[in-house]
Protein backbone atom coordinates (compact mmCIF):
# COMPACT_ATOMS: atom_id res chain seq x y z
CA UNK A 1 0.00 0.00 0.00
CA UNK A 2 1.52 3.33 -1.08
CA UNK A 3 1.54 6.59 0.94
CA UNK A 4 -1.10 7.91 -1.44
CA UNK A 5 -3.38 4.94 -0.71
CA UNK A 6 -2.94 5.40 3.06
CA UNK A 7 -3.74 9.13 2.79
CA UNK A 8 -6.86 8.51 0.70
CA UNK A 9 -7.98 5.66 2.98
CA UNK A 10 -7.79 8.06 5.94
CA UNK A 11 -10.13 10.50 4.20
CA UNK A 12 -12.52 7.66 3.30
CA UNK A 13 -12.57 6.53 6.95
CA UNK A 14 -13.32 10.08 8.17
CA UNK A 15 -16.01 10.49 5.49
CA UNK A 16 -17.58 7.18 6.51
CA UNK A 17 -17.55 8.27 10.16
CA UNK A 18 -19.34 11.53 9.21
CA UNK A 19 -21.99 9.59 7.26
CA UNK A 20 -22.41 7.16 10.16
CA UNK A 21 -23.00 10.03 12.61
CA UNK A 22 -25.50 11.65 10.22
CA UNK A 23 -27.43 8.39 9.76
CA UNK A 24 -27.36 7.69 13.52
CA UNK A 25 -28.87 11.15 14.05
CA UNK A 26 -31.60 10.62 11.47
CA UNK A 27 -32.47 7.19 12.87
CA UNK A 28 -32.67 8.55 16.44
CA UNK A 29 -29.73 6.60 17.92
CA UNK A 30 -27.81 9.87 18.45
CA UNK A 31 -28.82 13.53 18.61
CA UNK A 32 -29.35 15.08 15.17
CA UNK A 33 -26.47 17.16 13.81
CA UNK A 34 -28.73 20.24 13.79
CA UNK A 35 -29.14 20.05 17.56
CA UNK A 36 -25.37 19.65 17.96
CA UNK A 37 -24.84 22.81 15.88
CA UNK A 38 -27.51 24.65 17.90
CA UNK A 39 -25.69 23.61 21.08
CA UNK A 40 -22.37 24.87 19.71
CA UNK A 41 -23.96 28.11 18.49
CA UNK A 42 -25.50 28.82 21.90
CA UNK A 43 -22.15 29.90 23.38
CA UNK A 44 -20.11 32.66 21.80
CA UNK A 45 -16.75 30.85 22.19
CA UNK A 46 -17.86 27.74 20.30
CA UNK A 47 -19.88 29.89 17.87
CA UNK A 48 -16.65 31.56 16.76
CA UNK A 49 -15.06 28.14 16.13
CA UNK A 50 -18.07 26.88 14.13
CA UNK A 51 -18.19 30.04 11.98
CA UNK A 52 -14.42 29.89 11.43
CA UNK A 53 -14.59 26.26 10.26
CA UNK A 54 -17.54 27.02 7.96
CA UNK A 55 -15.76 30.10 6.51
CA UNK A 56 -12.54 28.10 6.03
CA UNK A 57 -14.44 25.37 4.13
CA UNK A 58 -15.89 28.01 1.80
CA UNK A 59 -12.51 29.63 1.27
CA UNK A 60 -10.67 26.34 0.81
CA UNK A 61 -13.07 24.63 -1.60
CA UNK A 62 -14.80 27.50 -3.39
CA UNK A 63 -12.03 30.08 -3.69
CA UNK A 64 -8.71 28.26 -3.47
CA UNK A 65 -8.52 24.60 -4.30
CA UNK A 66 -5.49 22.46 -4.84
CA UNK B 1 -52.72 33.70 19.97
CA UNK B 2 -55.81 33.15 17.79
CA UNK B 3 -56.22 30.60 14.99
CA UNK B 4 -55.81 33.51 12.56
CA UNK B 5 -52.49 34.50 14.17
CA UNK B 6 -51.23 30.90 13.93
CA UNK B 7 -52.15 30.87 10.24
CA UNK B 8 -50.33 34.15 9.68
CA UNK B 9 -47.20 32.90 11.48
CA UNK B 10 -47.22 29.71 9.38
CA UNK B 11 -47.61 31.77 6.20
CA UNK B 12 -44.73 34.09 7.19
CA UNK B 13 -42.60 31.05 7.95
CA UNK B 14 -43.36 29.50 4.56
CA UNK B 15 -42.63 32.78 2.76
CA UNK B 16 -39.32 33.08 4.68
CA UNK B 17 -38.35 29.51 3.76
CA UNK B 18 -39.23 30.03 0.09
CA UNK B 19 -37.37 33.37 -0.02
CA UNK B 20 -34.31 31.76 1.60
CA UNK B 21 -34.40 28.83 -0.84
CA UNK B 22 -34.79 31.16 -3.85
CA UNK B 23 -32.01 33.44 -2.58
CA UNK B 24 -29.71 30.49 -1.92
CA UNK B 25 -30.27 28.97 -5.37
CA UNK B 26 -29.82 32.34 -7.13
CA UNK B 27 -26.66 33.20 -5.17
CA UNK B 28 -25.25 29.68 -5.66
CA UNK B 29 -25.97 29.85 -9.40
CA UNK B 30 -24.22 33.21 -9.75
CA UNK B 31 -21.33 32.33 -7.43
CA UNK B 32 -20.71 29.02 -9.19
CA UNK B 33 -19.91 31.03 -12.33
CA UNK B 34 -16.83 32.47 -10.61
CA UNK B 35 -13.49 30.78 -11.19
CA UNK B 36 -11.23 29.66 -8.37
CA UNK B 37 -8.42 31.99 -7.30
CA UNK B 38 -10.15 35.11 -8.66
CA UNK B 39 -11.37 38.29 -6.97
CA UNK B 40 -15.07 37.58 -7.77
CA UNK B 41 -14.75 34.18 -6.03
CA UNK B 42 -13.15 35.84 -2.99
CA UNK B 43 -15.97 38.42 -2.85
CA UNK B 44 -18.64 35.73 -3.32
CA UNK B 45 -17.33 33.93 -0.22
CA UNK B 46 -16.55 37.09 1.76
CA UNK B 47 -20.10 38.50 1.58
CA UNK B 48 -21.87 35.51 3.25
CA UNK B 49 -19.01 35.20 5.78
CA UNK B 50 -19.42 38.87 6.71
CA UNK B 51 -23.20 38.58 7.03
CA UNK B 52 -23.06 35.37 9.11
CA UNK B 53 -20.33 36.76 11.36
CA UNK B 54 -22.23 40.05 11.85
CA UNK B 55 -25.52 38.31 12.68
CA UNK B 56 -24.27 35.35 14.72
CA UNK B 57 -21.51 36.99 16.74
CA UNK B 58 -23.75 39.81 18.00
CA UNK B 59 -26.06 37.37 19.71
CA UNK B 60 -25.66 36.86 23.45
CA UNK B 61 -24.94 33.47 24.99
CA UNK B 62 -28.10 31.38 25.29
CA UNK B 63 -28.80 29.45 28.47
CA UNK B 64 -28.73 25.76 27.54
CA UNK B 65 -28.68 22.60 29.58
CA UNK B 66 -27.32 19.87 27.28
CA UNK B 67 -28.55 16.37 28.16
CA UNK B 68 -26.25 13.33 28.29
CA UNK B 69 -27.11 12.22 24.74
CA UNK B 70 -26.33 15.66 23.29
CA UNK B 71 -23.01 15.76 25.17
CA UNK B 72 -22.10 12.28 23.89
CA UNK B 73 -23.04 13.15 20.29
CA UNK B 74 -21.12 16.44 20.49
CA UNK B 75 -18.04 14.58 21.73
CA UNK B 76 -18.30 12.10 18.83
CA UNK B 77 -18.63 14.91 16.26
CA UNK B 78 -15.69 16.74 17.85
CA UNK B 79 -13.51 13.60 17.65
CA UNK B 80 -14.41 12.99 13.99
CA UNK B 81 -13.92 16.67 13.05
CA UNK B 82 -10.58 16.86 14.86
CA UNK B 83 -9.40 13.60 13.25
CA UNK B 84 -10.37 14.95 9.82
CA UNK B 85 -8.57 18.26 10.44
CA UNK B 86 -5.43 16.50 11.71
CA UNK B 87 -5.43 14.10 8.74
CA UNK B 88 -5.83 17.04 6.35
CA UNK B 89 -3.02 18.91 8.12
CA UNK B 90 -0.81 15.79 7.91
CA UNK B 91 -1.54 15.47 4.19
CA UNK B 92 -0.78 19.17 3.72
CA UNK B 93 2.62 18.89 5.39
CA UNK B 94 3.30 15.68 3.48
CA UNK B 95 2.39 17.52 0.29
CA UNK B 96 4.93 20.27 1.14
CA UNK B 97 7.76 17.98 2.20
CA UNK B 98 7.30 14.81 0.14
CA UNK B 99 4.94 15.52 -2.74
CA UNK B 100 1.36 16.12 -3.76
CA UNK B 101 0.96 12.74 -5.43
CA UNK B 102 2.02 10.76 -2.35
CA UNK B 103 0.12 12.94 0.15
CA UNK B 104 -2.84 14.59 -1.55
CA UNK B 105 -5.03 16.86 0.58
CA UNK B 106 -8.79 16.50 0.31
CA UNK B 107 -8.95 19.70 -1.76
CA UNK B 108 -6.46 18.25 -4.28
CA UNK B 109 -8.60 15.10 -4.51
CA UNK B 110 -11.82 17.07 -4.98
CA UNK B 111 -10.42 19.76 -7.30
CA UNK B 112 -11.24 17.95 -10.58
CA UNK B 113 -14.86 17.46 -9.48
CA UNK B 114 -15.17 21.06 -8.30
CA UNK B 115 -14.28 22.29 -11.79
CA UNK B 116 -17.55 20.83 -13.05
CA UNK B 117 -20.21 23.60 -13.08
CA UNK B 118 -22.98 21.36 -11.67
CA UNK B 119 -20.80 20.10 -8.80
CA UNK B 120 -19.61 23.65 -8.12
CA UNK B 121 -23.22 24.83 -7.95
CA UNK B 122 -24.14 22.04 -5.50
CA UNK B 123 -21.07 22.85 -3.36
CA UNK B 124 -22.05 26.52 -3.28
CA UNK B 125 -25.68 25.68 -2.43
CA UNK B 126 -24.63 23.36 0.43
CA UNK B 127 -22.23 25.95 1.83
CA UNK B 128 -24.93 28.65 1.71
CA UNK B 129 -27.50 26.34 3.31
CA UNK B 130 -25.01 25.78 6.12
CA UNK B 131 -24.81 29.58 6.47
CA UNK B 132 -28.57 29.81 6.79
CA UNK B 133 -28.47 27.03 9.41
CA UNK B 134 -25.88 28.99 11.40
CA UNK B 135 -27.88 32.23 11.56
CA UNK B 136 -31.44 30.94 11.91
CA UNK B 137 -32.96 31.04 15.38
Amino acid sequence: MSSRDVTITGFVVVGTAVLTLLVAGWSGRLTRVGKVIDGAMARRATRVVVIFVWAWLGWHFLVRTG
Amino acid sequence: MTVDDHGRVRLHRRVAILATAAGTVTYAALASLTRINTVPAVLAVAVPVGVVAAVALRRPNLPTVPDARLRRTTRLWAVVALTGLLWEAGAYFGELTIGQHEHPTVSVLLEPSLQDPAVRFVAWALWLLAAWRLVRR
